[in-house]
């Protein structure tokens, strides 16, 4: 079943458009948020929580790619849950890694005031300055989360080059948010 | 900001990104690339041969290649409507913020004093064919199955208007055959802004999904 049918079922409100959605997208979004939560029943009730919110938000949406509109979902509800779930201890697995690389991306000096909607327009500037097989390794280490390994064997490399060439990215990045001079 | 921010903050970047596809490395390629190379080599030395006989002749006069400009197609609104809740009864959303949707909320009521309605009206063409979505007007009265939808089809068809339907079946989840219809009509502006509504459903107008010919019209009994 396409996209389209899905999203047509979504707005005919038929019950079974959750069903196919499961079923084409739940494995996909069970590992997106897996990553991130990094446990079988949290990354299960998160998938859920993305079916009833895809269910609330379509209509009045009408997403031309399901796959990455439930993806963005996903991210944001695993984050959110990963959030809670790290108040008061350190973040586990993959994720752990992936914050402190991040960190290495953060100008040095600091402001107290964030603007949300200035940082990513300013991230999807530096996005538009990489090639895009560096831009898809980026993706998948910090929008994905996938591990160092997955993205070797994914894009047909080795780990070291891997690491190297994000680290590489990373001083990019930091160097494109020093020079764009955004408050952080 | 810190990592986890800007973590979060990397998961609203626009979903084009998320789209890209690798690109694939063909060894394939290798015989391309040296051909295109020795073609090079080739041209090179033909224009140089080109340039040593005529050196003596005057240039040639420039020529003005012709220029094209695609406009990208901009989006006709930005509206972005309210949902509205009248008891239990739940009005679907009246216009759908960048797909030129228009949702007649019934019951028998019409609403074309949107944005989003009013586009869809300015630009309705009589061949366009606009995608009908229906369901039931109270969402707890369930989904409407395809026997139900078919008879809602006829009897649009029956009224004068122009209706196709197309087949769609799956398996469901739980393994079950799956039967349903999608629902098309092309209608003129004056067809549209009277549109025959029946009081216990909700109607929704659209761009339609797929080709006319992937449509069957539904002939009236």
């Amino acid at each position: 079943m396409e996209d389209h049918d899905i999203v047509e079922l979504f707005w005919d409100r038929a019950e079974n458009a959750i069903e196919e959605t499961q079923r084409q997208y739940g494995a996909y979004c069970r590992a997106i948020a897996l990553r991130i939560v990094n446990n079988d029943d949290d990354a299960a009730e998160c998938v859920n929580d993305v079916w009833l919110k895809a269910w609330n938000t379509i209509p009045p949406e009408k997403p031309s790619c399901l796959r990455t509109y439930l993806g963005k979902l996903t991210r944001r509800l695993a984050v959110d849950r990963y959030r809670r779930q790290t108040a008061q201890k350190r973040g586990t697995g993959e994720m752990t890694a992936v914050f402190d690389e991040l960190a290495e991306c953060l100008p040095d000096k600091q402001n107290t005031t964030v603007d949300y909607v200035e940082w990513k327009d300013t991230l999807e500037r530096f996005l538009d300055t990489l090639e895009p097989t560096e831009r898809m390794r980026f993706l998948r280490r910090y929008w994905y989360a996938c591990s160092i390994k997955e993205i070797a064997q994914g894009m047909n490399t080795t780990e070291t080059y891997v690491k190297v060439a994000l680290h590489r990215t990373r001083l990019k990045m930091k160097a494109f948010l020093e020079k764009e001079g955004i408050d952080i | 900001m810190t990592s986890m921010e800007l973590f979060a903050t990397l998961g609203e970047i626009d979903e084009r990104y998320l789209r890209e596809e690798p690109a694939k490395k063909s060894r394939r390629f290798a015989p391309i690339k040296w051909a295109a190379v020795a073609a090079c080599v080739v041209l090179a030395a033909v224009a140089g041969t080109t340039i040593w006989i005529h050196r003596d002749n005057p240039p040639l006069a420039s020529v003005t290649q012709p220029t094209s400009t695609v406009t990208e197609p901009t989006r006709k609104h930005d509206y972005i409507p309210p949902t509205i809740q009248d008891g239990n009864r739940v009005l679907y959303t009246a216009a759908m913020a960048g797909s030129d949707c228009y949702a007649a909320p019934g019951p028998g009521e019409i609403i074309w004093d949107v944005v989003g309605g009013t586009v869809f009206l300015d630009n309705l063409r009589d061949t366009d064919l606009v995608w009908l979505g229906i369901s039931p007007n109270v969402p707890s009265q369930g989904v409407m199955g395809k026997a139900d939808r078919e008879a809602e089809a006829m009897r649009l068809a029956k009224l004068g208007l122009e209706v196709y339907t197309k087949d769609l079946q799956w398996t469901g989840y739980w393994g079950e055959d799956v039967r349903q219809i999608a629902i098309a009509v092309v209608m003129t502006v004056e067809q549209a802004r009277n549109f025959p509504v029946r009081e216990d459903y909700a109607y929704m107008f659209g761009p339609v999904y797929g080709e006319k010919s992937e449509y069957t019209r539904v002939i009236p009994d």
